[in-house]
């Protein structure tokens, strides 16, 4: 019997063992075939879709952004109820009915686009509906919450999330982020089981890019380069702001003009001009043959010369003022500049001789290209060596030379902020560790000219806003200006010679003169009617330049009556409460006639009501009247006139 | 409690031990289950959130945008654009105004 027990149990013993031992073996020994099983039963793989980084401005403002839509597409082979589906898709995507129910009903198709970038809540709504056959693709968005702004070197984004011009070309390898994939455990529903958290949390989405752009200045200008395009009747304009000391670019921007005309132009008008085109800049490139002369110690800003009563005879051909009136016999080096002598230019640009006026121009950064960090850059034409003496005479007042809007922008950096020429950037960093701009990681600025020798052209830059030079136009009240204008002979586009009747307006400076802040650079192509520099671009500038200004925290430096608003408590008080009225009464409208908006609404908003304006200027009439009550009344109304 | 007492109740015990450490086993991988769901939950919320805020975002980026402050500044304020002349600091560390 007990012998009987032992084998039973042995026999027992024995099946268990073999059965642990396969267990152990399935479970425990490696198995490839076996693993390919579990994970494809076991097993879900989860993509993880990266968001493109943002560009921000220097002062944190979106200037573009990625936001999750929602696609949805039909399986018509499997859908249920199409009609009822497609009456309620039309409903709430405000389609057809016709064009809906086409793409839902039966068929052997199994992918149909329904709509493209739905919101989070339309895609919760349209699941809740419980459909079979209708499902969602998660996709992205580009967004440019300031609309057309900044958009020539901004770019553009492909549909399918790849920069294709401007910025988001350049710095796509940042901005695009990276898919991630996520081997999860999934339940017999299929819903993925354990999930650590950080796979949602460490989202491999592209890195923020921040500019040096000043998103309030590249506004102003370009709305200021929009007038002035309207208001002449121009092809367009550019313009650049940099920041003196760090040639940052603070603002960039080129309009084109009769927009929606002409497919052409429209076209054009994406193209980053101030560094894909170049032209011929005109009378801004004198300061350079002067700062030339003045570095190989040639010529003093009081060093005379001869300007031949503004005729210059060449070989066969005669140089001439720009204006038939200025017929200047002697003029110094200043007052070439200050009065844009080609005659006198001409004479220094010889005195210099060709090969240092074209190291001169090299040096200021003319012909080469300036490594800006934005896509498309030319190098501009500045002719090798030898050249004929009438070539480097119009070489001289800026012909038969080319250069783009932010070369001449940043040669003017160079003599503002103490002879350094430096080189310009646009994104100023990126949201990664220890990022430095690749144009700047090995780049040393070069110096072009001494402290002493930029204090200099400083002086004789300030002499062309001074009254009597070509820029007086371009004066800021309260700010010294340094600065040159520019009228330029614009250039044929099919054949050769010069465009008649065609010029390009210009004008490139910096301020203020004693602490220079920004260098500003405008040009209007083709303006009609008035065409000169002084009378086209430097108002322009004073425009952009006095707005710039306002918004830096430097306060003015020439004092004077003009430019002092006197402050609230400055204005004598019967002004500014009238007389007999205690203004401070509780429940009663103080009085606040005399008063600006501003000051008025500093004053009635602790009331709490709504605030009625009409007409502009001072406050003239407030309803209810000055000591009424104001607990009954809904609104306050106020007349505001002109002084 | 007597040593007899003790040598019979030791089985039960036994037993009463190997099953309250399945029980813990079968616990703690369910409870590994219904932390998984509310991650997964969480991180879903997480990400919803992310997205609306990023809305949320370009709404106000659009809404203050230069161009809409200025146009209302000009209709609805009836504020125009600053004159020549009209550069004034009134703070600033530089300030040469008395203030």
């Amino acid at each position: 019997m007990k012998s009987r027990i032992v084998l039973v149990f042995s026999l027992f013993l024995i099946a268990w063992l073999v059965l642990i031992g396969r267990s152990l073996y399935l479970q425990v020994l490696p198995n490839e075939k076996l693993g390919q099983l579990e994970d494809r039963q076991f097993s879900q793989k989860i993509s993880i879709e990266s968001h493109r980084g943002s560009v921000f401005d220097r002062n944190g403002k979106e200037l573009a952004v990625t936001v999750s839509t929602y696609s949805l597409f039909a399986d018509p082979k499997i859908m249920e109820s199409p009609r009822k589906a497609a009456k309620q898709l039309a409903h709430e995507l405000r389609l057809s009915y016709a064009k809906l129910y086409k793409l839902v009903k039966p068929s052997d198709k199994r992918f149909v686009w329904i709509q493209r970038h739905l919101s989070f809540e339309q895609k919760e709504k349209i699941q809740a509906w419980g459909y079979r056959g209708l499902a969602f693709v998660e996709e992205s968005k580009r967004i440019y919450p300031n609309e057309g702004l900044l958009k020539t070197s901004l770019g553009v984004v492909g549909r399918n999330g790849k920069g294709l011009e401007g910025i988001e070309l350049l710095y796509d390898k940042y901005l695009k982020g990276s898919k991630k994939e996520v081997r999860v455990q999934r339940d017999a529903r299929g819903r993925p089981l354990v999930v650590d958290a950080r796979h949602f949390i460490d989202q491999p989405d592209g890195k923020d890019i921040y500019l040096t752009i000043d998103g309030e200045i590249q506004y102003f200008l370009e709305s200021e380069l929009r007038r002035v395009v309207d208001e002449y009747s121009a092809a367009g304009a550019m313009g650049v702001v940099l920041d003196a000391q760090t040639s940052e670019i603070l603002s960039i921007a080129n309009v084109e003009g009769g927009i929606g005309e002409d497919a052409t132009r429209v076209q054009a008008s994406n193209r980053n001009k101030t560094v894909t085109d170049f032209f011929e800049p005109g009378s801004t490139i004198k300061p350079f043959i002067a700062a030339g002369a003045i570095r190989e110690g040639l010529a003093l800003p009081n060093t005379e010369y001869d300007c031949g009563g503004g005729k210059l005879k060449i070989g066969r051909r005669v140089i001439r003022e720009a204006d038939a009136s200025h017929g200047f016999d002697k003029l110094t080096l200043a007052e070439i500049i200050a009065h844009s002598s080609n005659v006198g230019i001409t004479k220094v640009s010889f005195q210099l001789g060709q090969k240092r006026v074209r190291s001169t121009l090299r040096d200021f950064g003319f012909g080469e290209s300036s490594g800006v960090d934005l896509p498309g850059e030319v190098e501009g034409i500045l002719h090798s060596l030898p050249w004929k003496a009438h070539q480097l005479s119009n070489i001289s007042f800026g012909h038969a030379m080319t250069s783009t809007a932010l070369q001449i922008a940043n040669a003017y950096a160079a003599i503002a902020n103490g002879g350094l020429l430096r080189r310009p950037f646009i994104v100023k960093s990126v949201t990664e560790e220890n990022w430095v701009n690749p144009v700047l990681r090995n780049y040393k600025p070069r110096r072009v000219l001494t402290e002493e020798q930029s204090k200099m052209m400083k002086l004789i830059l300030s002499g062309v806003t001074s009254r009597g030079g070509t820029g007086y136009s371009a004066r800021v009240n309260g700010y010294p200006v340094a600065g040159k204008t520019g009228t330029a002979q614009k250039v044929k586009t099919d054949g050769r010679g010069y465009k008649k009747g065609a010029y390009l307006s210009s004008f490139a400076g910096f301020i203020p003169v004693n602490e220079p802040r920004y260098v500003i650079y405008v040009m209007v192509d083709e303006p009609q009617g008035e065409y000169y520099g002084a009378t086209v671009a430097a108002p322009l500038f004073s425009s952009i330049a006095q707005f710039a200004m306002r918004k830096s925290d430097l306060a003015p430096v020439l004092i004077s009556k003009e430019n002092v608003v006197k402050k609230l408590s400055e204005v004598s008080p019967k002004k500014r409460f009238g007389e007999g009225v205690n203004h401070s009464a509780k429940g009663h409208l103080p009085n606040v006639l005399g008063m600006s908006l501003r000051e008025a609404m500093h004053i009635l908003m602790p009331f709490e009501k709504k605030i009625k304006i009409a007409g502009k200027g001072r406050v003239v009439r407030s309803w209810p009247d000055p000591g009424d009550s104001v607990e009954k009344v809904k609104q306050i109304r106020l007349k505001l006139e002109v002084e | 409690m007597s040593r007899k007492t003790v040598r019979e109740i030791r089985p039960f015990v036994s037993v009463f031990i190997i099953i309250l450490a399945l029980f813990s086993v079968v616990f703690v991988k369910m409870e590994v289950r219904r932390v998984g769901y509310s991650v997964l939950k969480q991180g879903r919320m997480y990400k919803r959130l992310t997205d609306k805020n990023r809305k949320l975002v370009t709404k106000y980026a659009r809404i203050t945008r230069s161009s809409r402050v200025n146009q209302l500044a000009m209709t609805k304020l009836t504020l125009t654009r600053a004159k020549r002349g009209q550069v004034i600091q009134m703070y600033g560390t530089k300030i040469a105004l008395r203030q």
